[in-house]
């Protein structure tokens, strides 16, 4: 089998658990809004709650990220998934491709009903001219903190203890991401008179991150995973 | 000595610059002290030979 | 049934012969070497050199926090090229993995100090212990990544899963901070410096001031040397008493099956 075969198909099987389990729908965004709200009752004012939305929506979105590769790994690791494939000699970079795949498309649900969740809770204003930069923003920065969940994730799959340790991991690495989403839908959405011009650099930065760390993740992938000797 | 004592407690701000010193130093002079007895209570285990550094 | 391995049974108590820890004449030498380097730099730092123009006796936290800075980027290196020669050699060598490790350690402490020595000058220069400069956020998401690094070793698994392990995160951390130091710089650059009272390294070095400069690095470089030896050979020495015990039990195992 190829490897995009294989890739698209671990995806399916990914997206298609978390269809039957809806754990996703019945738990991580109802958390992703309970964290906007949270955010609302620490920021009491509307003027404040307006000028930072973007960092909100892209902090609830780490905070979910965290949330949904525990469980796509939780997945793996209960039945020995991660391991018979492994023994079956499936190519780790098609896991890793596939997984990340399946995490993206869920990340990507999320991060737009989070922005209407801004436009609704926190009175965020999307202007026409702004959906493009949008539109790239998201898929830039879904596919970089794609790559990195799956990469860490692999790696804190399994035994004891080790959910911990993800975010540990993983915020230090995802700061650029957090900057560079941040500032990019900023000036989407003309945020504290930000201009739409100055976003673009952002995105580059965010295509950058998302190419270094998938093909770091493609090359580390099986290493990481690798639990025989 | 003490004269040497008194001009140093007389800079500006001796309280910050003698605490970056006290505490670069402190936290080195523990780490090595911990490494030393790590090490030794762990050597005491191993026969000799076996340590490739003697 | 393991049994843990103590002192008792491994030495007859007729014989209290001391083991070898793990100094060795030339460590101890690097050690007196170091101590007396170390008492020049407090000799030098905070007593001959002079005060600086600008930032008059402030400026001997300097003679601290650069050396410490430089040493926690030297371990980080050394971390990093020991990952990639454990990873990229046919025989790896679970010495190179032990030496990523004592490193990496060492730069965590030397981070952190770091951080607090940058903090305290901070104080006194800026009037705040922190500011959201690029070089500062760097260094605490470097912090927190080794952090992360230490962490990974102590997952578990067999040596070679955490060496291995280890290794490929020792190398991510090299793609990924020129990363974060981007991102940070670009954010920085968006905000106006508040300016609260902004030295930064403008700094006249004359030649008793370099010369201090000088000897705190060497005192900490011997230093480092010092730490890495001493932590890489305990480290060695838990490696090899994982095994003892690994072996114990397997015997153990054996006898029970044996006697049955």
């Amino acid at each position: 089998m190829s490897r995009w075969r294989i890739a698209r198909l671990v995806a399916g099987k990914d997206l298609s658990i978390e269809r039957r389990s809806r754990v996703v729908t019945g738990q991580v965004l109802p958390f992703a809004g309970i964290t906007m709200v949270m955010f609302a009752f620490a920021l009491d004012a509307s003027e404040v709650l307006e000028r930072v939305a973007p960092g909100l929506v892209w902090l609830a979105v780490l905070f979910s990220l965290l949330v949904l590769v525990q469980r796509a790994f939780a997945v793996e690791a209960d039945d020995g998934a991660l391991d018979a494939l492994r023994v079956a000699g499936v190519d780790p970079a098609a896991i890793f491709w596939g997984k990340s795949a399946a995490l993206a498309v869920q990340l990507a649900v999320l991060e737009v009903i989070l922005l209407v969740a801004a436009v609704v809770l926190y009175g965020a204003e999307v202007p026409a001219g702004g959906v493009v930069l949008l539109a790239v923003t998201l898929i830039t920065a879904t596919c970089g903190l794609a790559f990195v969940g799956t990469l860490y994730g692999g790696l804190t799959a399994g035994s004891s203890g080790r959910e911990t340790l993800l975010p540990l991991l993983v915020l230090p690495v995802v700061a650029p991401v957090l900057i560079g989403a941040t500032r990019a839908v900023e000036s989407a959405l003309g945020t504290d008179g930000a201009a739409l011009s100055e976003g673009w650099p952002w995105t580059g930065l965010l295509t950058v991150f998302a190419v270094v760390l998938g093909v770091g993740g493609t090359l580390a992938f099986g290493p990481l995973i690798d639990e025989a000797t | 000595m003490t004269a040497a004592v008194s001009a140093v407690l007389a800079y500006e701000d001796a309280g910050f610059i003698l605490a970056s010193y006290a505490i670069t130093l402190g936290v080195v002079a523990a780490f090595a002290w911990r490494a030393v007895r790590v090490g030794r209570r762990l050597a005491d285990q191993i026969d000799d030979e076996r340590k490739y550094w003697t | 049934m393991t049994t843990t391995p103590t002192t008792a049974d491994r030495t007859s108590p007729s014989e209290p012969r001391r083991r070898a820890g793990t100094g060795t004449t030339a460590t101890r030498a690097l050690g007196i070497a170091t101590v007396v380097m170390m008492g020049w730099l407090v000799a030098f730092g905070l007593g001959f050199s002079p005060a600086d123009r600008d930032q008059e006796d402030a400026v001997r936290i300097l003679y601290v926090h650069v050396p410490t800075v430089w040493l926690a980027y030297l371990a980080f290196s050394v971390t990093a090229v020991c990952s990639g020669l454990y990873l990229f050699t046919k025989k790896h060598s679970l010495g190179f993995d032990r030496f990523a490790g004592a490193s990496a350690e060492i730069g965590v402490v030397f981070m952190a100090l770091t951080l607090v020595t940058g903090m305290l000058w901070g104080r006194i220069t800026w009037g705040v212990y922190w500011q959201w400069d690029a070089r500062l956020t760097t260094t605490a998401l470097l912090f927190v990544s080794y952090v992360g690094y230490l962490a990974v070793r102590g997952l578990g698994g067999d040596h070679h899963q955490r060496a291995r392990r280890s290794a490929v995160i020792g190398l991510l951390a090299v793609v990924e901070i020129p990363l974060v130091h981007w991102s940070v710089v670009l954010w920085r650059s968006l905000h106006q410096e508040a300016s609260v009272l902004d030295t930064d390294g403008d700094i006249d070095m004359d030649g008793l001031m370099l010369f201090s400069l000088f000897v705190g690095v060497v005192a900490f470089t011997l230093l480092y040397v010092w730490l890495l030896l001493h932590r890489s050979r305990g480290l060695a020495l838990s490696d090899l008493l994982d095994e003892e015990g690994l072996d114990r039990a397997l015997d153990a195992r054996r006898a029970e099956g044996a006697s049955t």
